[in-house]
């Protein structure tokens, strides 16, 4: 284990990827410190409202940070524009409860405003919640799921593996993003929030599970041929504990680089459900369902920062993937290849 | 009779010539206590195989073997059979995880035992240890830190831990150089005359099973070809392919 860590930090890139998953996750723990408004505050007079500036000039002087009004005005397409209001200035307050917040009546949006006037930057961070969490917490189940089905039918072998493999193939058959609205569809709708979001980590991992549990099958039968294993049967120790203590240990490496490969499908999954309104409900924020007013072309050339949650999405997954990358890469044969000779 | 197997009949398929590989056939032997019994036969013959099916870890197509008179039956009697019958593997280099400290290794060897004190299991290592010769402050280290001599010990050490009263060993010193196959080969010896225990030694080298058997039983193909004591196999030997197997052994034409 150690040296796979040691061969992973020598990969710069997986380092710094780490590093920017890490401050994301952070952040997404902080949100209710770190952002300006609730992911529910709305003002709808400044619906679509472009990324405000921050000024430390006002003229001509140097003055705390702070925002100027912002006047709605129609242009002569009768589009809605914003214009700086000179004569409102709203100072940035520090430290008060939240790390930045604004006078009234000014308000902050560093990156825009959605359609009901909330700060998409809140709403992103607040977002990272849902999407981080139910990428990391479904991936956990089905890697649980995966591991334990796969170890039991890698070992045992025979019937059990035959029945296992089947059951297996049977999720896989179906395409991921079918049997995921079919899921979906069987969810009642009288659910809250919270039930919705516990459900479709509970899809997602159901989906999740079976590829894994090929792998892991394929490792532990030849993983159970080993003497040690024989060995720590002829001594009295028990089915379960040779598959927990000397078995699934030796595929934990390759299990990581899956896990991390694995993350970034569970996020784009999520994504695309909210996206398409089956995920998780307004107000409460993720980062695709904040993309589905994103699906109006029209909104999408006058308002284009409504476009950062893909930003965020992007850099999560493009981290996984390196991570994911560097781990397999570190993997360190001699543990898991019979030993070093 | 400590140990006795009964016409012990395992056939494998086998995907090279789509037919069955006779691996034991029709093997009947009897171990009394404090005996020990040489298995000796070339690569293939089936020995290993044989050695697995007496520990119950592999079941033979048919035959039977009994442990004390008796043949082990239920969960209870296999958790005594499994304290009381140790086996050191082939392999010095797979039998011990890579994974786990030497500690851990010897740990596990006493999941059967009674609830026992951690000074009592210290103490039952740093014996085990010091009985073959190894000393008691190697617990932390691991398995890829020994050279095989010492991983073999270990094993033995294992498999002494339960106090067993009948040790298999698979060709326990055949992956051992000359010098390092003596001082296990004494080991044994001195474990065997200290503690009473019973051997059955697997080897293709007939000067080990000489060294530390009472008899000899010779394998071909799967088959007992030739079971009687030590002097009777060595100075009067019946089968053609014993006497092939010891002009083999002793002839050092070859070796000098
Ligand atoms: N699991 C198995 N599946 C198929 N064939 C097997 C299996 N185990 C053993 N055999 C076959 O049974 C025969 C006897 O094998 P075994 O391992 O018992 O030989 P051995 O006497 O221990 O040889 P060696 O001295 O090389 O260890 C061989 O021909 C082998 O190919
Ligand atoms: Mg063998």
């Amino acid at each position: 284990m150690r040296s796979m860590w040691q061969s992973f930090k020598e990969n710069r890139r997986a380092v710094v990827c780490l590093w920017v998953l890490g401050a994301l996750c952070v952040s997404a723990a902080f949100a209710d410190f770190l952002t300006p408004y609730s992911f529910k505050d709305e003002a709808r007079a400044f619906s679509y409202c472009p990324p405000t500036v921050v000024h430390i000039m006002h003229e001509g002087k140097l003055s705390r940070p702070f925002v100027y009004g912002q006047r709605m005005e129609f242009d002569t397409y009768h589009r809605r524009i914003y214009i700086e209001d000179k004569s409102a200035r709203s100072f940035i307050k520090f430290f008060q409860s939240r790390l930045f917040t604004v006078e009234a009546p000014g308000r902050i949006y560093l990156l825009g405003a959605d359609g009901r006037g909330r700060d998409i930057f809140s709403r992103i961070l607040y977002g990272a919640r849902v999407s981080l969490s139910i990428g990391l917490i479904g991936v956990t189940i089905s890697f649980a799921i995966g591991l334990l089905v796969g170890g039991i039918a890698g070992y045992f072998g025979g019937r059990m593996d035959n029945v296992l493999m089947r059951l297996c193939e049977m999720v896989m058959m179906v395409p991921g993003f079918y049997l995921l609205l079919a899921l979906r569809a069987a969810v009642p709708d009288s659910f809250n929030s919270l039930q919705v979001y516990a459900s479709i980590i509970v899809i997602l991992s159901f989906i999740g599970w079976a590829g894994l549990a090929r792998v892991i099958r394929g490792m532990c039968l030849s993983l159970r041929e080993r003497e040690y294993v024989l060995a720590a049967k002829s001594m009295g120790v028990s089915d379960m504990r040779i598959i927990m203590t000397h078995i699934l240990p030796h595929t934990v490496s390759y299990s990581l680089a899956a896990l991390m490969l694995s993350i970034p499908g569970y996020i784009l999954s999520e994504s695309a459900l909210s996206l398409i309104g089956l995920g998780i409900q307004d107000p409460y924020a993720s980062w695709g369902n904040m993309l589905s007013e994103s699906m109006n072309i029209v909104r999408l050339t006058f308002s284009p920062w409504i476009l950062w949650p893909v930003f965020f999405i992007f850099i999560t997954v493009m981290c996984f993937n390196v991570i994911g990358d560097a781990l397999r890469d570190a993997v360190d044969p001699s543990m898991d290849q019979g030993g070093s000779r | 009779m400590l140990i006795e197997t009964r016409r012990i009949i395992k056939t494998f398929k086998s995907h090279a010539n789509k037919g069955l590989v006779k691996a034991v056939d029709d093997v009947s032997l009897s171990i009394k206590p404090q005996e020990s019994l040489g298995l000796v036969g070339e690569s293939g013959c089936g020995k290993t195989t044989l050695a697995r099916i007496i520990m119950h870890l592999v079941s033979p197509d048919s035959g039977e073997v009994f442990f004390d008179g008796k043949v082990v039956k239920g969960a209870e009697a296999l958790r005594l059979f499994r304290r009381k019958v140790r086996m050191v593997f082939q392999d010095p280099f797979s039998a011990l995880d890579p994974r786990f400290t030497i500690e851990a290794v010897l740990r596990e060897a006493l999941v059967l035992e009674q609830k026992m004190t951690c000074s009592e299991i210290k103490e039952r290592m740093a014996r085990c240890l010091g009985s073959v010769g190894l000393p008691g402050d190697i617990l932390s280290r691991y398995p890829h830190e020994f050279s095989g001599g010492e991983r073999q010990r270990i094993c033995i050490a294992r498999a002494l831990m339960t106090g067993p009263s009948l040790l298999i060993l698979d060709e326990a010193v055949s992956s051992l150089d000359v010098l390092v196959q003596q001082q296990v080969l004494k080991t044994i010896d001195e474990l065997r005359q200290k503690t009473g225990l019973t051997l059955l030694v697997i080897t293709h080298n007939l000067r080990v099973a000489r060294s530390l058997c009472q008899k000899i039983a010779v394998m071909k193909e799967g088959r007992v070809i030739e079971y009687d004591g030590v002097k009777e196999v060595f100075d009067t030997p019946k089968d053609p392919y014993t006497r092939q197997l010891m002009k083999a052994a002793f002839d050092h034409t070859l070796a000098s």
